[in-house]
């Protein structure tokens, strides 16, 4: 084979288009003839040296771009629905837990007894700066009472009402049995108030409170008590019973006063549920007050 | 634009150099985040990365190349593999090892050396035409598609008149000793 043909060999194999023998054949006259092997040197120089140029461009190219805005991984499409949906959903479930956990505004707390009495905590509230100045009614901290409740009172919020009995008041207030659900800890400690129950806070209803009675083997001393019907469910017509109802602007509780003992009555009770002794001693007191 | 994955190979295989330019973009965070996990710097990440995107390019040039799986996953395996390898370097590149090797290659730098010089003397057309056949890979009816050349007849002509000029530059530049070595 002649040297050009070597040559051609050469380029050959560097396109890659080298036969098997062609290679062998090559490789065996390299070892023998070293201006051959120089020129082989040369071209395998060029080759790499073209490579390298061309992945040195590809290279700077790259390296033009600016990445520091890249989208992350986290930002892929479908990633970004994934990332919506949860923030969509957290969104309207913070709404919705605000919604269900907004307790009502109770402004004020209207007592309805037997004698008349009407108390409004607000009032209590207020009268310091709303009342002093129109209608000379003073409020002292824990100093004057006009009567026994007034102290009960006293022990209660701390802040006793005195009534000018030069001017009159709107309020009529009688200070005694004063219970305030918003002041007073006695409404809010026993597990089985109606605000823990879910007695519903946006029932304001004058109606009075429908009573049916039911005598039931299997229900002997149990309740329901939606739609503003009271059922009860057991030997209630025999003995005298009482409902004591407690009324805020927008809540009402009622009690069952039956045989010594009181017991809850919680609203929206559509299951027959028994009667459940009040055992919050303030409350019972205040209970027995209103209801003497 | 969002491209699929076979589109971005077919542009590639037409030499469309702005498909390495969107894959460079898209998987950046993802591949420079597997380099720095592992004790690289940014610079590092972004050198790697660039490394093996003129990896995958040369590999989806092949006629014979065939994606099996996604290119994410492709270039995430050959990123690992630069990366461990440079790690490698690094922590087998003693002090000592490294004059020995830059000894070594001294002679060898200084060819490339002057073969980059040459290469530079050459027209645009010219190292287009020299570096799309030996490095692209691409086939003399592709390099005149992609260059506009009347037809491949142009551009096999073409290449062989730009090889022996830079043969030429070359020979000239090297020493007879260097061919006799």
């Amino acid at each position: 084979m002649s040297e050009s043909n070597f040559f051609r060999l050469i380029e050959n194999y560097f396109d890659g288009t080298i036969s098997a023998t062609e290679k062998v054949r090559l490789e065996n006259q390299l070892s023998k003839d070293p201006l051959l092997k120089a020129e082989f040197d040369l071209q395998k120089d060029i080759n790499k040296g073209l490579k390298q140029y061309r992945h040195a461009e590809l290279k700077s190219r790259l390296a033009a771009i600016d990445v520091s805005t890249a989208p992350s991984t986290f930002f892929n499409p479908s990633l970004q629905w994934l990332a919506g949906t949860i923030a969509s959903v957290t969104l309207i479930g913070a709404v919705l837990y605000w919604n269900f956990n907004k307790k009502s505004p109770i402004e004020k707390v209207d007592i309805t007894v037997q004698d008349q009495l009407y108390f409004t905590t607000a009032d209590i509230a207020s009268v310091p700066l709303a009342m002093t100045e129109n209608e000379n009614i003073s409020v002292e901290e824990a100093s004057l009472s006009t009567s026994e409740e007034v102290e009960n009172a006293e022990e209660i919020d701390g802040t006793t009402v005195v009534e000018d009995k030069k001017e009159s008041t709107t309020a009529q207030v009688k200070p005694q049995s004063l219970v305030s659900f918003e002041d007073s800890d006695i409404f809010h400690t026993d597990e089985q108030m109606p605000t823990k129950d879910g007695i519903s806070k946006d029932i304001t209803s004058d109606r009075a409170t429908e009573v049916e009675v039911f005598t039931d083997k299997e229900f002997s001393f149990h309740y329901r008590h939606f739609n503003n019907k009271l059922y009860l469910y057991g030997d209630f017509n025999n003995v005298p019973y009482e409902i004591i109802e407690l009324n805020t602007r927008k809540v009402k509780q009622l009690f069952l006063r039956y045989k010594d003992n009181i017991y809850y009555i919680d609203e929206n009770i559509t299951e027959v549920r028994q009667l459940e002794t009040v055992e919050n001693e303030k409350l019972l007191d205040e209970l027995s007050l209103i209801a003497q | 634009m969002k491209l699929s994955d076979q589109q971005l190979i077919e542009r590639i295989q037409k030499g469309d150099e702005s498909a390495l330019d969107y894959l460079y973009k898209k998987y950046y965070r993802m591949m420079s985040g597997l380099i720095i996990r592992n004790n690289g710097s940014e610079q590092e990440a972004k050198d790697v990365f660039q490394d093996a995107l003129v990896v995958f390019w040369q590999k989806a040039l092949d006629k014979d190349f065939t994606l099996t799986s996604k290119i994410s996953t492709y270039l995430y395996s050959i990123c690992q593999n630069l990366w461990r390898k440079e790690l490698d370097r690094k922590s087998r590149y003693t002090d000592s090892d490294k004059e020995d090797s830059e000894e070594s290659n001294f002679e060898q730098n200084e060819r490339i050396k002057i073969v980059h010089e040459c290469i530079n003397q050459l027209g645009e057309s010219c190292k287009q035409v020299l570096t799309l056949y030996y490095f692209d890979g691409l086939s003399m009816d592709q390099i005149a598609d992609k260059l506009g050349l009347a037809n491949s007849d142009t551009a096999k002509t073409r290449r062989y008149k730009c090889k022996k000029k830079l043969d030429d530059l070359i020979r000239a530049r090297y020493s007879a000793s260097d061919f006799l070595d």
